[in-house]
């Protein structure tokens, strides 16, 4: 009894020792910026400086107006300065957060007029008085500069409120940098259990509703973060509040802004990293020269316009994934089309989703080339841009990553899942169609999931297939049972020559 | 609750309370701290190309080439041999077998479809609107036809097929939208795409459903880049009559791919032809 007591509190010391070892809040770099260190020192320096004046460390962040990133910003004016470090200021919106009022404005930034913006941090703000006293610590000019009648910006406090969130609920995964490492992802890559927490920083989303080639949306994100992952590690976060959530999306895209644009500085440099087994470029010295090494303000200014033009279009409503004809309806008909389709050498889903549904159609036994290297990756299997190891789904679990809606199956149809070989059928396959398959993989794990790799139909369950073996698209269900009695003779199979009326031409 | 149980509740409640201190303390900065702001406005580091008028480069001349290889060309590897394709076999090398055309080498040991470009259009040089007419980037016996191309941004590229199989294309630019599309069996319209920015160097374009498919694209923001023929040979026309440094690019330039020649500086003198031949080893490649 006597030792459990001891040994309890001395359990509780371990912490102590043990527990922020390899957990610190600090933006881990690209691993290819330690490479650069072996060959251009300068260059990796610069690498790291750019990043850090662009994006801060995680306890002293930086909101970087070159991106289209919602900081959190609330304007207003200077009424009077009674102090150095006091400002009396009027503010255009009520400031009142319900979240978190003790700690209203602490440590935001303060941008007084049309100033270079300086180091000048609040330290706290009274409603009651419109009193806001700015950090002397952080805050290298004095507030008197500020006549009154100056307009006054106070930034990121909603970037704040993502990084503490983003902490507590999606660090763990995601890691502090974003990168997909954080503490519990090795648990979870073990290589069996996939897939593994997204890499933020390439800015590449898989499940959204933007089209082919443009970035993921705030609405979409929201939507991951709220529903999860069905069949994923990412659960669901459906009860956080709307403001929290708000938050985290912004520091998410935050996250992915800054490891794109670090991707791009070193995507200018790449001639400059040593080869596989370490040596350095030739004529080193002329390549620092001609990438600007010491300075790259150019090359960091390009890799800014690219990831906010990026991130700009995802917002616009013109770039989504929109049907222009409701969903279809859900008869036996249409999901005869859709599996006519499935199979179709035109559209042939089965392919890569096997004949049944069950993502076993192949390609798993390939090797491909790895697109950055142009070298056969080592062991045979698609790959996400991840360079990770993916399966096409088995439609026949029911469970679907990029939600379950039929809005949601349409637009994986339609534009694919974003950095995958998932590709989209939009600029093969008729909007129509489209929704006839979307009825038939819907159908799949309730009442399709009857055909077995070669395309056989499994005994017994073939009501909505009956049909077209008798040339009838008229009849449906009542089959069931007289099937039954057919066990030891599988019905032929459906893979060849799907009618002509599936032909994109011959549809109005 | 037993009087024997309440000292270990208390042992327990202690044991959380140091805990989460130790949590809080011993981690300094960590997770609970309120993080600091500081603003950084966007645009200043902008390259500002204002000031002076840039003067306009008067004339234009052409400049040809070829690109050869020194040594013994090594016999490209058969990657599907006729018609032992394991998928769509009645297509895929079923003509003839699929070899590897990351290295061509041709008459006279001269290399096809090395890359040779303008990066960055020199100032002063007028720059003429791209094509109306498009591209076309086909494939045939699972083989991307061209092998490698050059277009200008925005300028439509239509993805065909003579296949009688499903293909999809998926491109790998460095700044310009991707995209991942299914290519229909025996697609004669031609799928529309563009590249809607100027790319620094080639990018790899394939297909996920036959993992041997590649090409590579490059999209230029002016007319100056083209890819050596069969012989080797190229020739660049209409060049802005000024100081030019143009890249030479492969896609197995030490063996993965990149410069062949990161800088050839080329002065191109009004309606005269200049000629650069230029030479690599086998060691260049990578082998």
């Amino acid at each position: 009894m006597i030792s459990r007591r001891l040994i309890l509190p001395l359990l509780a010391l371990l912490p102590l020792g043990f527990g922020c070892a390899g957990n610190r809040a600090e933006f881990v770099n690209d691993e290819r910026v330690a490479q650069l260190d072996t060959t251009s020192p300068v260059a990796a320096d610069n690498v790291r400086n750019s990043l850090l004046e662009h994006f801060g460390t995680p306890n002293d962040l930086v909101a970087w107006g070159a991106l289209p990133i919602n900081y959190g910003e609330i304007t207003g004016t200077v009424l009077s300065a009674p102090d150095a470090h006091t400002l009396r200021i009027s503010l255009d919106t009520d400031p009142t957060d319900p979240t978190d009022p003790t700690e209203q404005f602490s440590q935001v930034a303060v941008v007084l007029g049309d100033e270079t913006p300086a180091h000048r941090t609040a330290a706290h703000y009274d409603a009651a008085t419109h009193t806001l006293t700015l950090d002397p610590l952080h805050s290298a000019a004095p507030a008197a500069a500020a006549a009154p009648g100056t307009p006054i910006r106070l930034i990121g406090h909603k970037l704040q409120a993502g990084r503490k969130a983003f902490m507590r609920h999606c660090m763990h995964c995601h890691g502090v940098t974003g990168d997909g490492n954080g503490p519990t992802a090795r648990y979870i890559s073990n290589h069996r259990l996939n897939p593994q927490p997204r890499d933020f920083r390439r800015g590449l989303f898989k499940f959204t509703s933007t089209k082919d080639g443009y970035n993921v949306s705030r609405e979409d994100l929201r939507r991951t973060v709220r529903q999860g992952l069905a069949g994923t590690y990412m659960p669901s976060f459906l009860l956080m509040k709307s403001e929290e959530l708000d938050a985290i999306i912004e520091y998410v895209r935050f996250l992915a802004m800054r490891g794109e644009v670090e991707r791009r500085l070193l995507a200018h440099l790449k001639d400059l990293l040593p080869d596989d087994d370490g040596t350095p470029p030739v004529d080193l010295k002329t390549l620092e020269k001609e990438l600007a090494v010491d300075g790259f303000a150019e090359a960091l200014a390009d890799a800014a316009a690219l990831v906010a033009e990026d991130w700009t279009n995802a917002e616009d409503p013109q770039n989504g994934v929109v049907p222009t004809m409701a969903r279809l309806p859900d008869t036996p008909q249409s999901r005869l089309k859709g599996r006519n389709l499935f199979i179709s050498t035109k559209v042939n889903c089965a392919k890569c989703h096997g004949e049944g549904g069950r993502g076993n159609g192949g390609f798993l036994d390939e090797k491909h080339k790895n697109p950055e290297t142009q070298q056969d990756y080592d062991t045979p299997g698609l790959r996400d841009d991840w360079h990770n190891i993916i399966r096409p789904r088995n439609l026949t679990s029911g469970v679907y990553r990029g939600g379950r809606r039929p809005l949601d199956v349409f637009r994986r149809v339609s534009v694919g899942i974003k950095a995958t070989p998932m590709v989209g059928f939009a600029t093969n396959v008729l909007e129509e169609d489209r929704w006839h398959i979307v009825n038939y993989v819907l159908s799949i794990p309730v009442d399709g999931a009857f055909f077995d790799e070669h395309g056989q139909q499994y005994h017994g369950r073939v009501r909505l297939f009956e049909t077209h073996k008798h040339d009838s698209h008229d009849h449906d269900h009542d089959h069931d049972h007289d099937h039954d009695h057919d066990h030891d003779k599988p019905t032929p199979s459906t893979t060849t020559t799907p009618s002509e009326s599936q032909d994109k031409k011959s549809q109005p | 609750m037993t009087p024997n149980m309440r000292p270990i509740h208390l042992t327990i409640l202690a044991t959380l309370a140091v805990t989460s201190a130790s949590l809080q303390l011993g981690c300094g900065k960590g997770a609970s701290a309120t993080p600091t702001i500081t603003y950084k406005a966007g645009g200043d580091s902008a390259a500002a190309n204002g000031g002076e008028p840039v003067k306009q480069i008067d004339g234009s001349g052409t400049l040809n080439g070829t690109i050869t290889l020194v040594g013994t060309a090594p016999t490209p590897a058969v990657i599907v041999a006729k018609g032992t394709a394991k998928r769509d076999a009645t297509v895929c090398g079923a003509a003839m077998a699929i070899v590897d055309e990351s290295l061509q080498v041709g008459t006279g040991n001269g290399i096809a479809n090395v890359f040779i470009y303008i990066d960055k259009t020199p100032p002063g040089a007028s720059v003429p609107d791209p094509p109306t007419t498009p591209a076309t980037f086909d494939q045939k016996g699972c083989v991307f036809r061209p092998h490698v191309l050059v277009v200008r941004t925005n300028q439509e590229i239509l993805i065909k097929s003579q296949d009688d199989a499903g293909h999809n294309t998926q491109t790998y630019p460095g700044r310009s939208r991707s995209f991942n599309g299914a290519i229909k069996a025996l697609e004669q319209d031609g799928v529309p795409i563009s590249y809607n920015k100027h790319e620094r160097t080639p990018f790899p374009v394939k297909c996920s459903m036959h993992s041997w498919m590649q090409a590579f694209h490059i999209a230029l923001d002016h007319p100056w880049g083209t890819v050596t023929k069969a012989d080797g040979s190229f020739e660049l026309k209409d060049l802005p009559a000024t100081d030019i440094t143009l890249r030479v690019w492969h896609e197995k330039a030490g063996g993965k791919g990149g410069f062949l020649k990161r800088s050839l500086k080329v002065t191109i003198s009004k309606d005269q032809t200049s000629t650069q031949d230029l030479e690599f080893q086998l060691s260049d490649f990578g082998l």
